[in-house]
């Protein structure tokens, strides 16, 4: 090592974040071990032990390969929020009906995949890929076909077929799926493809889109939602054009064509360390201001897929608490690294329902180090609250869970009085006080519980957003224990079903071979697609013209940014609007009139009420 | 590990196959739909006579049962480390499609420069039915055990299953009704873009009532005015 690589190890080695990695391997194997877990070395994939343990604040996982030596990595970032998340850890049921019965007893798991009968959920939500032609060529994406390369673009028929297979699955058939791609709204039946869903039982139809289409297209948001869409998985990177060059342009387009055709939206960011981090409360601050269509943000923490430089990926390394971490940063802490949960969380609602009616309903048991989420509201004075101010989750699912248990082999009345009894006691996991005066939450769940009342669920998300964390896995984070417990799932054109985490970390071996053997050679495609060429696939921006429609300056010009008001903290998020209109919006820092409560006013036009210390709002 | 050698091989083999086999239909039918289905006669070679030293462990078993799919012609590919067993599903140069394809003597000589020494002759290399055996078995699978819901004991299931079964195909058909119904009404709330929506579309026309529902209906409303009444 030379003496100007040592001075740079010794400055990492001081960086809180970076400092992790560069410790040495007696340091390490002295710290604390979580737990055993079984990997893959990401040069060679031989399958090797992994040790998760604590460093600090961090939760890491090493491996060692003899051939390749240790690789160390992020798994993460916050020691007390991974243990308070591993509480709610659950083994859900799998299939009935697998592509497989392995011989190996799994023991070659991930390279027996297929789903075999050790899988430990079932679907939760199905990936039908419909195309790989993708209008942009965005250099991190590993999931377009570039010029030459084959085409893989079922048709309708086929797609059926997929449909079919997924809702053929034991005993819970897959219930909602995300249409991707690709652009899959380059699929020239795209529409057919999405009513097709809908004929087959598909409840839940996400369509994961870029937007630019639809937002250019207006028509096609009207047709897409008349065919059964519900809603569109938008990427969105950030606020600013610096942080998303993808869609930037034309997300104020789409918002209006979502609008009128009364569909819904979810951003999409991928969060990727010094690249848009600092707009994670931007990111929110966007969506409240588009609370009328957008219902959920969705951040993935980038998954570095494929071999990169080992300090590109310490620097860009974002994991599920990194992310939530700067969300409290940049919300003032309105939105707190207490106020998430894991998705296994709501397994427990779930079961309960179950086990009170005798009705299938879906698991949710994915591994609780996979994904994160947490509901804030946004209440009449514009403060917003998260859900956890007001409910206490963690006792409310054990109590649920306790039920359960009690439930197990008892008849139909002894199970309606066991569960009369704890809905009897639930109002104690509810702060009334505390709750938003426009949400009767205990009301609300009573629906659920009694009723069944999903509908109510779909009202409540009307006034509410939902923050989500979805955190892909890649070779140097994989962890065998969660990807058996994947329930984001691909139906692939063979009739195999995949874990997301093997379909794209292992590409080599299942997403591109097996696209590779159902496609089209790209001469083949040109020879019956006779006024295709690759460059006409492409879209081109024109920015000056964007920029100077109403929708964009609307969009980004008027945005109200709630956290610059003193009931949410005071202090604004970052590149909340667009450079250009930053002026014009801070010169208004005034709720839409869309968003204001009927007869509270204080004058400023916040819609809060006036109280001795002022509305709160800012405005004056 | 090299597979270079047998890759630009197989290459090869793939070229001159694209032109040879025109013929093949890579599509099967099923009454009025056509799925594209690559391959039909394949095969299957199991090697059963391996030296487990050889496969080093579990995880060198597994490792090279990835590095046998990197390889376009294999499909499927196996390593029991236990049983000491390799079977691999691979297109082979008889086939007849327009697909990568190798010999079985590609696949040993790979076998061979994985450092796992294989018999040619003791080999099961046997027809292996893609559609039939890979393909419709991955659409229709099996069902091998059944989960009772939560709460529940097998026992009970049974009891419960028939009618369970019942309500959910019931549930089923409510469903698409009610998606139908909404289809209907969307139309109708955006009457200025539904001929872009669904091509040709026409807004129902309110019912004709007959002649008798048109008298009766006309003197009703005579009756509702209360003429009788008015202007008296």
């Amino acid at each position: 090592m030379s003496a100007e690589d040592g001075r740079a190890v010794q400055v990492m080695a001081q960086d809180k974040i970076l400092a992790p990695y560069h410790r040495t391997m007696e340091e390490i194997e002295k710290l604390p071990v979580i737990e055993a877990t079984k990997t893959v070395c990401p040069e060679c994939k031989l399958i090797v032990d992994g040790t998760i343990y604590k460093d600090e604040d961090n939760v890491m996982i090493r491996k060692y390969c003899p051939e390749h030596n240790w690789t160390i990595e992020k798994y993460w970032e916050d020691y007390d929020m991974y243990m308070k998340m591993r509480r709610f850890n659950y083994f859900g049921r799998g299939f009935d009906n697998p592509n497989y019965i392995t011989d190996t007893k799994g023991a070659n798991c991930p390279f027996d995949c297929g789903m075999c009968e050790r899988h430990k959920s079932h679907t939760g939500l199905a990936n039908v890929v419909v195309t790989n032609r993708c209008h942009l060529s965005c250099w991190y994406c590993f999931f377009y076909a570039k010029e030459g390369e084959p085409i893989y673009e079922p048709s309708l028929d086929e797609i059926k077929h997929i449909y079919h297979n997924l809702r053929s699955q034991k005993p819970i058939p897959a219930n909602a799926i995300q249409i991707t791609g690709g652009e899959p709204t380059m699929h020239p039946r795209i529409v057919e493809v999405i009513q097709e869903a809908k004929e087959a039982g598909f409840d839940q139809i996400q369509l994961n889109t870029t937007g630019i289409n639809i937002g250019l297209n207006p028509d096609l948001a009207y047709k897409v939602k008349h065919a059964g869409t519900s809603t569109l998985y938008m990427s969105f990177d950030g606020v600013s054009k610096r942080a998303n060059p993808k869609n930037h342009w034309e997300v104020p387009l789409t918002l209006d064509a979502v609008r009128k055709s009364g569909l819904t939206v979810v951003l999409v960011p991928t969060v990727i360390r010094t690249i848009n981090d600092h707009e994670l409360g931007a990111m929110i601050n966007f969506a409240l201001n588009n609370l009328d269509v957008v219902r959920a943000v969705n951040f993935q923490p980038v998954s570095l897929v494929g071999r990169m430089p080992t300090r590109l990926r310490e620097k860009q390394r974002i994991t599920i608490p990194g992310a939530i971490k700067l969300i409290e940063q940049q919300t003032n802490g309105v939105v707190a690294k207490e106020d998430w949960f894991s998705v296994p969380y709501i397994g427990g609602l779930n079961r309960f329902i179950e086990a009170l009616t005798g009705e299938y309903k879906y698991d949710l048991s994915i591994h609780f180090a996979c994904g994160a989420g947490t509901y804030v509201f946004v209440d009449s004075d514009n403060r917003i609250i998260p859900i956890t101010r007001f409910v206490d989750v963690n006792g409310l699912v054990e109590h649920l869970q306790r039920a359960v248990n009690e439930m197990e082999g008892k008849s139909k009345l002894a199970r309606k009085a066991i569960a009369a009894k704890a809905l009897l006691s639930f109002n104690k996991f509810i702060d009334k006080k505390n709750q938003p005066k426009s949400v009767n939450f205990g009301k609300l769940l009573m629906s659920v519980l009694l009723k069944h009342d999903f509908a109510s669920v779909g009202k409540f998300q009307m006034k509410t957003l939902f923050l989500g964390m979805m955190h892909f896995q890649d070779e140097y984070t994989y962890d065998i224990h969660r990807v058996e417990k994947c329930d984001i799932h691909y139906a692939m054109p063979d009739g195999e079903v995949l874990p997301f985490c093997t379909f794209n970390v292992f590409p080599e071996v299942y997403r591109d071979k097996v696209q590779k053997q159902y496609s089209i050679p790209a001469s083949e495609w040109q020879s019956t697609h006779n006024d295709w060429n690759y460059g006409k696939d492409k879209y081109v921006r024109n920015v000056k013209q964007l920029e100077s429609l109403p929708a964009y300056r609307k969009t980004y010009g008027q945005l109200v940014d709630y956290f610059a008001m003193p009931v949410n903290g005071g202090q604004g998020v970052k590149s909340f609007a667009v450079e250009t209109f930053k002026d014009e919006a801070a010169a208004k820092p005034v709720a839409k009139d869309e968003q204001r409560s009927e007869g509270d006013s204080c004058g400023c036009g916040c819609g809060g009420e006036e109280s001795a210390g002022g509305c709160g709002c800012g405005g004056q | 590990m090299d597979h270079g050698e047998f890759t630009s091989q197989i290459k090869q083999n793939e070229q001159t196959s694209a032109s040879a086999s025109q013929k093949f239909d890579s599509y099967v039918r099923e009454g009025d739909s056509r799925y594209r289905v690559p391959y039909d006669k394949i095969k299957k070679a199991v090697f059963s006579d391996i030296d487990r030293k050889e496969l080093i462990d579990i995880p060198h078993a597994a490792r090279l049962q990835y590095r046998l799919m990197l390889l376009d012609p294999v499909i499927k590919a196996r390593v029991d480390y236990t049983k000491a067993r390799i079977t691999v599903i691979y297109n082979p140069e008889t086939a007849d499609n327009y697909k990568e394809k190798m010999s079985l003597d590609d696949l040993v000589g790979i076998l061979a420069s994985q450092g796992v020494k294989v018999d040619r002759s003791k080999t099961e290399n046997t027809d292996y039915d893609y559609r039939s055996e890979f393909y419709n078995y991955a659409y229709n699978p099996k069902r091998i055990r059944e989960h009772p819901p939560y709460g529940y004991t097998d026992e009970e299931w049974k009891e419960m299953k028939q009618d369970w079964e019942k309500k959910a195909a019931e549930h089923e058909v409510a469903k698409l009704e009610k998606f139908h119904a909404f289809q209907d009404n969307y139309l109708l709330e955006h009457q200025d873009v539904a001929d872009k929506v669904v091509e040709g579309y026409k807004p129902p026309k309110a019912e004709k009532a007959s002649l008798a529902a048109r008298l009766l209906g006309r003197k009703k409303k005579q009756a509702e005015k209360g003429f009788w009444f008015h202007g008296v």
